[in-house]
């Protein structure tokens, strides 16, 4: 999910090629190529130019709507509706990292297994992947990521982990789950109850709320390949 | 070899390899596919006409201001890229 424009210019997309198994897209304003993994553009007029994140999340619809009751939903096409049901069986295949890497992964860094789903968290210069695995164990992680103090929460019931900056008005703050499900969250510091999106319900800091970061999903095999220098996240249990 | 033979081998490949080449599965998806290509006018309907996902089913969601916006998975695994307008300027959604 990234910004679909450089030097003030839109850009629209088709998908390419395959590099390092990882998607490579084409624009047609100026036939550049794009490796999706780092939304970069890897040759022609715009080689090197960067395009920025645009801040998303990877949920459930439960989860979604119940957050945004009113929120729109891209309408499928026909023919793409019927097979929807097929791809969700394939994308949830995909989640619980296993078999090997695909046909034309690098799989130069064997950290992790390479079909691991990693929840990567780029701030300045670094970078560092939360393995979904951990994650759902941890459920709350106090970490620091290019000198940022940040914090990631992970829902099990839908899936779905956000990131925040756990800075606020200057003060670093630290969490821990308030109960199973990781909705709720408390800080050490005050004591306030938090929910999973970065804003305090109850309690002294109530109402205040949290930066968002971008967390970008991705299978261990591609992050690593076009991140080489990446943190790997390991829980201290 | 033409564009269209190219992009459907492609496909083959990845989906091969997400879930393990060979099995039967892998096979009828494959012979199934939709065009792997661009959605450039995505029409978004309100959720209570959603008829098309289940609670279960993963998403990409966006919000700005009072806006939100989703993009289901199965769909957009369908086509690579939907482009979007945002208030703030064009963006690509991809999986």
């Amino acid at each position: 999910m990234f910004r679909a424009e450089a030097n003030g210019r839109a850009l629209h997309f088709d998908t390419d090629s395959v590099v390092g198994a990882n998607e490579v897209f084409k624009d047609r304003e100026t036939g550049s190529h794009w490796q999706q993994s780092v939304s970069t553009a890897t040759s022609g007029p715009l080689k090197g130019t960067h395009l920025a994140l645009y801040p998303f999340l990877l949920t459930t619809w439960g989860e979604w709507r119940k957050q945004h009751p009113d929120t729109l939903v891209l309408k499928p096409e026909l023919g793409y509706r019927e097979r929807m049901a097929g791809m969700n069986k394939v994308i949830n295949q995909g989640l619980f990292g296993n078999g090997p890497a695909p046909h034309g992964a690098f799989g130069h860094d064997t950290r992790l297994h390479p079909r691991e789903t990693i929840l990567g968290l780029e701030v300045g210069e670094e970078a560092t992947a939360f393995p979904l695995s951990v994650l759902r164990t941890v459920r709350v992680v106090n970490d620091k990521v290019g000198g940022t103090p940040v914090l990631i929460v992970h829902q099990p019931a839908s899936d779905t982990t956000t990131a925040f900056d756990a800075r606020l008005d200057g003060r670093v703050l630290r969490f821990r789950a308030a109960d199973q499900e990781a909705d709720r969250l408390v800080d050490v510091e005050t004591n306030s109850s938090w929910n999973a999106y970065g804003l305090c319900v109850s309690g002294r800091l109530k109402g205040s709320q949290l930066q968002a970061l971008i967390l970008e999903p991705e299978f261990w095999f591609a992050w690593s390949e076009f991140h080489p220098k990446t943190n790997v996240y390991r829980s201290a249990r | 070899m033409t564009r269209k033979l190219f992009r459907s081998m492609m496909i083959a490949v990845v989906v091969a390899g997400a879930i393990g080449s060979g099995s039967v599965f892998a096979q009828n998806t494959i012979r199934q596919m939709m065009p792997y290509t661009t959605v450039d006018h995505p029409q978004f309907v309100p959720a209570s006409q959603v008829t098309f996902l289940s609670d279960n089913d993963l998403l990409i969601g966006i919000t700005h201001g009072d806006a939100a916006k989703a993009y289901p998975a199965a769909d957009l695994a369908q086509h690579g890229v939907v482009q979007d307008q945002m208030a703030d300027g064009p963006i690509a959604i991809t999986w």
